[in-house]
């Protein structure tokens, strides 16, 4: 394995802070009650009322596919894929479109929360188990006024196990 | 050279010039080491058109020896205080020395250093060793982009020499050719150095040397001479791919720096082999005479050509193309060429070879300039990300262009002038779309032409003579097509060469030339590329083939006997196959065809392979145009639309209504279509894709069918509904969705939703149907068709009792159900079992005739579906295969009614039914109101004819006829049955249409041109549905069409007739 490619496994935000970030910005969004973010550089954009090709076969969490200005964007239903116990649907669900090493894909959320900046030294190794979820889709929490930020590594939730 | 390039040269090229003039009085000192250091000075002017003079002498320069040194040295003198001047704005210029031209006439005095020596000791080459010797950085503002340039850019140079060389071998004089190679090592030289590559510069350099003893004509580029200048081009080439993945190309250069120095040794040693021991005054008299372009007894080509353009006689394209011939045919005059193909007349021709003569008088110097061929600098490089993304965009204007025309389909009344933006944007996007792509295609001619060096490689280390050919380097094909057919064409051809080609000797026995020839050809066909591999060689030994396939365990012997030639020949693409008898270096070392057919495929293609024993061997490849665009069914499924690549498209069927569906039958819960005698297995796909069924796929009355191959395999694909072909762009899925193989990528519909492109393998894969059933299903059926065997019948096998094996023709099963046993129903009438609305009547064969029961435990059986005036079904324990067999059926071996007899079947005795007996029996009273207006009381007293070739239909038919108690006379073809009217009564003529000697119709046409036979009804029983025929069958006077097996059918046409029958009606009127 060549050094770049040591570098593309590791996490997007990780990779940020190694570079002297001191603070990151996160788009954050809700699944159910539960709040969570994305590195806001990941974020390409957000999307509302997308109709979705379905793929027959494809994993449970694979909702379908995506015409994108001419790309074909695979939408991830991110609580199946989170693990996260079904709940239920929202009748407006949004596409948040993200790119993680090249590759691109939209994850559907409930709810749209706001762009919130954090101070490295605030985000913390996600413990061992947190709201049922995959640790190794988290990227690490933070503790803010009233609820706990979860924010996902995204290259590990669009990776194939 | 590429603009950065050239731009981070420019930066050094002041200093370049500072420097060489600086160093010049050293030189003139005899300082010899310093042209060393104006040599690498120089290197960084390279390639610039302004400093040709400059570097063509510093190339003499580093080889020069004695007198001619010395001029050289002036005239570089004298160059380089040209340059500086202009560069400094007419400023200080060094001392006016003469050119070399002139200085011929006075010899200089011969400076010490510059004594002969061994040429490979040149000063500037043994400086260049050193060099290597120390730290290897490449210069630190030379970023990745410049760099992958240099390779991209060398490798192509490579290429050119490559090819070059391989001229020189037939025209070893040709000096067009020895520029050609000359020119591109030196700017691979020249690049490399700017670079700080020095191992590959000092690799260039060294061959410089060695060619520039052949431009002096000091030695001819063959034998030895080209084989070391290909080892360094594979050797450069390998140098280049190494830096272009590594992470430090200085330390590749650090890698490679033993390899290197040995090779230069071993180019310095050629060179002292080749070259005689320096006579200078001889020598230096050739090497003027050499450059004295005036002394050249007819211009050399290339300038004629540029004559010709400047005085607009011909086009700069017209040239290009001019040239290109003229590579190919050797030593041909430009001239010549312009004339012999009429694109230029001679005169033109004439009056542009005068103004050359001219032009060389007044200006020598400029004679040297060569014109490089084809490649006028009117490319640039563009990331294919970027045409990507361009393809992408175009692919979003359509988008557009579509949801334009339609919002505004309804107002282009109230908007004047509105149609005509329409169109043009239409036309324009259309044509931006079709632009866009055309950027990714390249002629394939790029990939042929490596293979001549593969093929002269071959040839040598196998010890035969090929000659290969190529043709159609034209035709275009998508770049990353023609990527992915390297490999798999080298493979085929190392196979033309080694197991096609037979040496020498053994072909001149054969009485073919001692000279192999292979030919390589593309041609476009429709939306498909043709790639055409074939060989004047041995041919594939078939029987070598089957021995390797049964000793290698690829079939069983019984399998084997079955397979056709064709077949046979095609499991040379099976994995683990290679029939070299003796393992070579060149192939069979265990990968061979199996994964050249893997490639081809995987890129969307097929293969296929014939061979002519003693005659050579053909190897065509199908492949799509491009991996990006492809033309594609569009289908629908549920409610979901797919793309199925037309590539794997054979043919579109459509059933409607009961007769059609006749042909349709259920296996065991999967289904078949009897196409044209041959067996598909069907697939519904939205069965394979579990989507919910909608009132589309719940259809029984009609259904579509996509009959798709992929390699060998062939089945039905049964979709909801067929749109239309589409042109569609193939986007790949992403990472999420890559271990789905039902799925060869997404495509973006009008209306801007994705749509599924299906993987026609993937598919097979998935439902199950593999190679084995496929050539139990069609290939045989393919067989038979080829060899012409009209006896093979498609049959079912099936057991009651285990131990025994029963048959019935597969044409009159209409479905097999599988069933649970508790299902059947004891009813009134008999054992039922519910099916659809209605209850379906059941048989058992045990209960009908003395055979072995079924096992008692059987917890569901098989029900075997007849429809004899109604429909009944026929219970059964397990269905055992559904095969092709050429069977004999023996009538007396077993004459039980209800069988037809008895005949071996995959080596078990296997009772054929009569089914039609068999129902009756169970249901007498279903037969017995049709047999009313017999004539005759004494039905034995009915003779009729019965004229079939196929032993199996003449016993069933038989069968069928005498069972209900017609005396019956046989005939095996139209001859026989002529003979048999001649010579008994007959009252009623059975006849099959496709036999030997006489068909159907010609004896139908001679019984009607017979008085004696007047009003003879003739029946024709057949498997030809075609319409013509029937019309055939009519004029030539047959009474009655009827297809084969159905017994009802016949019987009741035969009862229909006789009251014509001249015999019967004699009877009567007695």
């Amino acid at each position: 394995m060549t050094e770049t490619d040591v570098a593309t496994n590791r996490s997007f935000t990780q990779d940020q802070v190694q570079r002297g970030a001191k603070s990151l910005q996160f788009a954050t969004f809700y699944l159910g009650s539960e709040l969570f973010g994305i590195n806001i550089l990941q974020v390409q954009e957000i999307l509302l009322n997308q109709r979705i090709t379905p793929v027959p076969l494809a994993s449970e969490y694979i909702l379908g596919l995506i015409g994108l200005r001419g790309l074909i964007v695979t939408a991830v239903d991110l609580k199946r894929r989170l693990g996260l116990s079904q709940g239920e649907t929202v009748e407006e669900p949004y596409q948040i479109v993200v790119t993680s090493n090249d590759s691109i894909a939209s994850l559907q959320v409930d709810r749209i929360g706001d762009v919130l900046e954090i101070d490295v030294n605030q985000l913390q190794p996600p413990p061992n188990s947190l709201k049922d979820i995959d640790t190794r889709f988290l990227e690490g929490i933070t503790m803010l006024k009233n609820e706990i930020l979860a924010v996902l590594n995204i290259s590990a939730v669009l990776e194939v196990n | 050279m590429q603009w950065k390039l050239v731009r981070a040269m420019k930066k050094q090229q002041a200093d370049a010039i500072d420097q060489i003039v600086n160093l010049a009085p050293r030189l003139e000192e005899g300082d010899i080491a310093t042209i060393g250091d104006i040599y690498r000075a120089v290197e960084s002017l390279d390639d610039l058109a302004d400093f040709k003079n400059l570097r063509d002498i510093l190339t003499q320069l580093t080889t020069a020896e004695g007198d001619q040194f010395r001029q050289l040295y002036d005239s570089l003198q004298q160059v380089v205080g040209e340059i500086h001047g202009q560069l400094t704005d007419g400023g200080k210029t060094t001392q006016k020395k003469t050119s070399p031209q002139m200085a011929q006439s006075e010899p200089q005095p011969v400076p010490p250093a510059t004594k002969p020596s061994p040429p490979a000791q040149s000063p500037a080459a043994a400086i260049l060793i050193e060099e290597t010797e120390n730290t290897d950085e490449v210069a630190d503002f030379i970023d990745k982009d410049l760099f992958l340039e240099f390779v991209e850019e060398s490798l192509s140079h490579l290429q050119t020499i490559e090819l070059n060389i391989l001229s020189l071998e037939t025209d070893p004089d040709n000096r067009t050719f020895i520029d050609n190679v000359f020119r591109p090592f030196h700017t691979i030289k020249g690049v490399s150095g700017f670079l700080n590559l020095k191992v590959i510069h000092f690799i260039c350099h060294a061959l410089e040397n060695l060619l520039d003893d052949a431009r002096n004509g000091q030695m001819t580029i063959t034998g030895p001479i080209s084989d070391l200048v290909l080892d360094a081009v594979d050797l450069l080439k390998n140098m280049i791919e190494t830096c272009r993945s590594a992470e430090s190309p200085a330390k590749v250069m650090s890698d490679f720096r033993e390899e290197a120095q040995a090779f230069a040794a071993r180019i310095a040693s050629a060179r002292a082999a080749a070259v005689p021991a320096p006579e200078p005054e001889g020598s230096v008299a050739a090497e003027i005479a050499e450059q004295q372009p005036a002394a050249d007894p007819e211009p050399p080509p290339p300038i004629l050509g540029s004559i010709l353009v400047e005085s607009n006689a011909i086009s700069p394209e017209v040239l290009d193309e001019a040239v290109k011939l003229q590579e190919t045919q050797d030593g041909t005059r430009l001239g010549e060429i312009l004339v012999h193909e009429k694109m230029a007349s001679p005169k033109m021709v004439a009056n542009a070879l005068r103004r050359q003569t001219e032009a060389k008088k007044s200006a020598p110097e400029e004679s040297k300039r060569i014109i490089t061929t084809g490649d006028s600098g009117e490319t640039i490089r563009v990331r294919i990300s970027l045409l990507n993304q361009l393809m992408n965009l175009a692919g979003e204007l359509v988008l557009g262009r579509n949801q334009l025309l339609q919002t505004l389909a309804g107002h282009s009344d109230q908007i004047q002038g509105l149609n005509a933006v329409l169109q043009h944007v239409d036309r324009v996007t259309s044509e931006v779309q079709e632009a866009v792509m055309q950027t990714r295609m390249q002629p394939i001619g790029g990939l042929f032409s490596r293979f001549h060096r593969v093929a002269r490689d071959l040839a040598r280390s196998l010890g035969k003579e090929i000659d290969l050919t190529i043709s159609g380097d034209q035709v275009e094909l998508d770049k990353s097509l023609i990527e992915a057919l390297s490999d798999p064409l080298t493979h085929i051809i190392r196979n033309c060469a080694d197991h096609g080609i037979e040496d020498p000797k053994t072909r001149e026995a054969h009485g073919k030339p001692a000279t192999g020839h292979i030919s390589l050809r593309a041609l476009q066909e429709g939306g498909k590329v043709r790639v055409i591999v074939s060989d004047d060689g041995a041919g594939v030994n078939l029987e070598r083939v089957r021995a390797k396939a049964l000793e290698s365990g690829l079939v069983d012997r019984d399998t084997m006997q079955k397979m056709s030639d064709k077949e046979t020949l095609r499991l040379l693409f099976e994995p683990g196959f290679s029939t070299a008898q003796a393992v070579t270096g060149v192939s069979g070392r265990g990968v061979g065809m199996d994964v050249v057919r893997q490639n081809v495929e995987g890129i969307g293609g097929t293969i296929d392979i014939e061979t002519v024993q003693g005659g050579g061997t053909t190897i065509s490849l199908d492949l799509p145009l491009t991996l990006a665009i492809i033309p594609a069914l569009i289908v629908l499924a549920g409610d979901l639309r797919f793309a199925i690549p037309q590539i794997n498209l054979m043919e579109l069927v459509h059933l409607e209504g009961e007769e059609a569906m006749r042909d349709l039958m259920h296996i065991s819960g999967s289904s078949v279509y009897r196409l044209r005698g041959e067996m598909l297995p069907l697939l519904r796909l939205s069965d394979v894709l579990e989507l919910e069924p909608n009132e589309l796929s719940a259809r029984q009355d009609a259904l579509s069918i996509a009959v798709l191959a992929s390699g060998q395999t062939q089945f039905g694909l049964v979709i909801d509904r067929i749109y239309d072909t589409e042109e569609i762009v193939v986007k790949p899925l992403g990472n999420l969705l890559k271990n789905l193989t039902l799925y060869a990528g997404a495509t973006l519909m009008g209306d801007g939703r994705p749509a599924l492109i299906l993987d026609v393998a993937g598919l097979a894969n998935k439902a199950n149907i593999s190679l084995t059933e496929d050539q139990d299903f069609g290939a045989q059926g393919t067989k038979a068709a080829e060899e012409g065997g009209s006896d093979e019948q498609s049959i079912l096998l099936f057991t009651v009792n285990p131990d025994d094996q029963y048959a019935v023709p597969l044409s009159q099963v209409s479905r097999l159900e599988k069933v649970d046993s508790s299902e059947i129903r004891q009813a009134i009438q008999g054992k039922v079992i519910p099916y659809r609305d209605t209850l379906l009547p059941l048989v058992f064969l045990e209960d009908l005739v003395d055979v072995r029961p079924p096992p008692e435990d059987r917890s569901s059986v098989t029900i075997l579906v007849f429809d004899i005036e109604r429909e009944v079904g026929l219970v059964v324990t397990e269905i055992v295969d559904s095969v092709e067999v050429s069977v004999q059926i023996d009538s007396t071996s077993l004459s039980i009614k209800g069988f037809t007899g008895m005949s071996l079947v995959q080596d078990r005795p296997t009772a054929f039914l009569d089914i039609y007996q068999i129902i009756e029996s169970a249901f007498p009273e279903w037969f017995n109101n049709q047999k009313a207006n017999i004539p005759t009381s004494n039905k034995e007293d009915i003779t009729i004819l019965l004229v079939e070739d196929s032993s199996f239909y003449r016993t069933v038919e038989k069968n069928y006829l005498s069972q209900e108690g017609f005396t019956v006379l046989e005939a095996e073809d139209g001859l026989q049955a002529l003979k048999i009217l001649k010579s008994q009564p007959v009252d009623l003529v059975v006849t099959d249409i496709e036999m030997p000697n006489m068909n159907g119709f010609e004896l139908t046409r001679q019984v009607r041109a017979t008085a004696e036979w007047n009003g003879l009804p003739i029946i024709a029983v057949t498997s030809m549905a075609k319409e013509e025929d029937r019309e055939e069958g009519k004029e030539a006077g047959i009474d009655s069409y009827l297809v084969k097996l159905r017994r009802e059918d016949l019987i009741n046409e035969v009862y229909h007739l006789l009251p014509r029958s001249p015999r019967q009606k004699g009877r009567i009127a007695s």
